[in-house]
């Protein structure tokens, strides 16, 4: 039997860029169904995505930001049994052709998480200074704390099996920004994760959400404390 | 004697606000305990001002109304707590209501 594979694009004002990244998965990766979920975007983000064809679409009533629009993904993927779930931004940033070398590092390596990331091989992407020093920082940290290296631990481009996705769905208060803090969780639960060297194009519309001076500070002091966070619940497991 | 009666009068009708809450069921049964208990605790004051003395007395505090701040700020610091857990619970409980409400709606969506 094939695998059901969903790629899963949370959009959030994409209006400009939604469409050509759809354009760009349907004919570089077609085995997969795509859905797209509007977090209750501002512009016509809903309107462009209803005139695509061929694609799956759920519609937030209200705007749950971009992990709560990634986890009712994962939920629509465990509602309709897919085996597997990327997970790909609606701004244009990720590209489709890479999507499959991440789906078949999954599967040929038996993998649980394949994150697709910038800084594995030198591809040119640059961060910002604050962001750059932040990322090296997680990195440390998920090495000094699970011996594994993750050269990009910010990087949304992920392909999930079903075990993973599912837990995911099931999560209360999913965390605001699952990044470095769910790769130490997953890592420290004995979940196999491992990295593709990707290519990713720099945004052309809209602002990301990292973006400006204040949003990396702000990213930053709540990650720390969710890591922490993590290594306290472990701590307490651990004692039980 | 004046002032006595004011901040009896004061404290019977914070007591009688909340009561009437509870009674048109604008509060929670279970939310109601803490702020009727508030609401008694400083009718009793303003009845027996005394009692103030013996409880700044048990807790060692040497000026007595400053026995009074330190219990309204942990009454307080109590109920922030507990609203900022309900805030919490409420806000995830949204959140699974309009992820399911989505599904739901491609579901039909789909079907038709």
């Amino acid at each position: 039997m094939l695998n059901k594979i969903l790629i899963s694009i949370p959009c959030y004002n994409e209006a400009q860029n939604i469409e050509k990244v759809i354009l760009e998965l349907q004919s570089d990766f077609s085995v997969a169904d795509i859905l797209c979920v509007n977090d209750c975007s501002k512009d016509n983000t809903l309107e462009v995505i209803k005139n695509i064809e061929g694609i799956r679409f759920l519609n937030l009533p209200i705007n749950l930001g971009y992990s709560g629009a990634l986890q009712t993904g994962f939920k629509y993927a465990v509602e309709n049994n897919y085996d597997y779930v990327i997970q790909f931004d609606g701004d244009g940033q990720h590209i489709a052709s890479e999507a499959k070398k991440l789906y078949d590092k999954l599967i040929n390596e038996n993998l649980d998480i394949v994150i697709g990331s910038r800084f594995k091989e030198n591809s040119g992407y640059k961060h910002g200074f604050f962001r750059t020093m932040g990322t090296k920082i997680f990195i440390f940290l998920i090495k000094l704390f699970t011996k594994q290296t993750i050269t990009d631990p910010t990087s949304g481009f992920q392909v999930l099996q079903k075990e993973v996705f599912t837990r995911y769905s099931k999560i209360h208060n999913f965390p605001e920004y699952p990044d470095a803090n769910l790769i130490i969780e997953m890592l420290l639960l004995g979940y196999k994760i491992d990295e593709v060297p990707v290519k990713m194009r720099l945004r052309e519309f809209g602002v990301s959400m990292h973006g400006g001076f204040w949003n990396p500070i702000k990213y930053m002091i709540r990650m720390f404390y969710s890591i922490l966070m993590i290594f306290i619940n472990f701590a307490f497991q651990l004692k039980k | 004697m004046i002032q006595h009666i004011f901040y009896i009068i004061i404290g019977l009708l914070l007591l009688f606000y909340i009561l009437t809450k509870v009674k048109k069921k604008h509060f929670a049964e279970k939310e109601s305990l803490i702020w009727l208990f508030s609401g008694f605790s400083v009718a009793l004051l303003a009845v027996f001002p005394q009692l103030l003395g013996l409880v700044s007395g048990f807790l060692g505090v040497a000026y007595a109304p400053t026995a009074l701040f330190l219990m309204t700020f942990f009454a307080i610091v109590i109920i922030l707590i507990r609203k900022e857990e309900q805030i919490t619970i409420i806000n995830d409980k949204i959140k699974e209501l309009a992820q399911r409400n989505a599904i739901l709606e491609e579901k039909l969506r789909t079907k038709f």
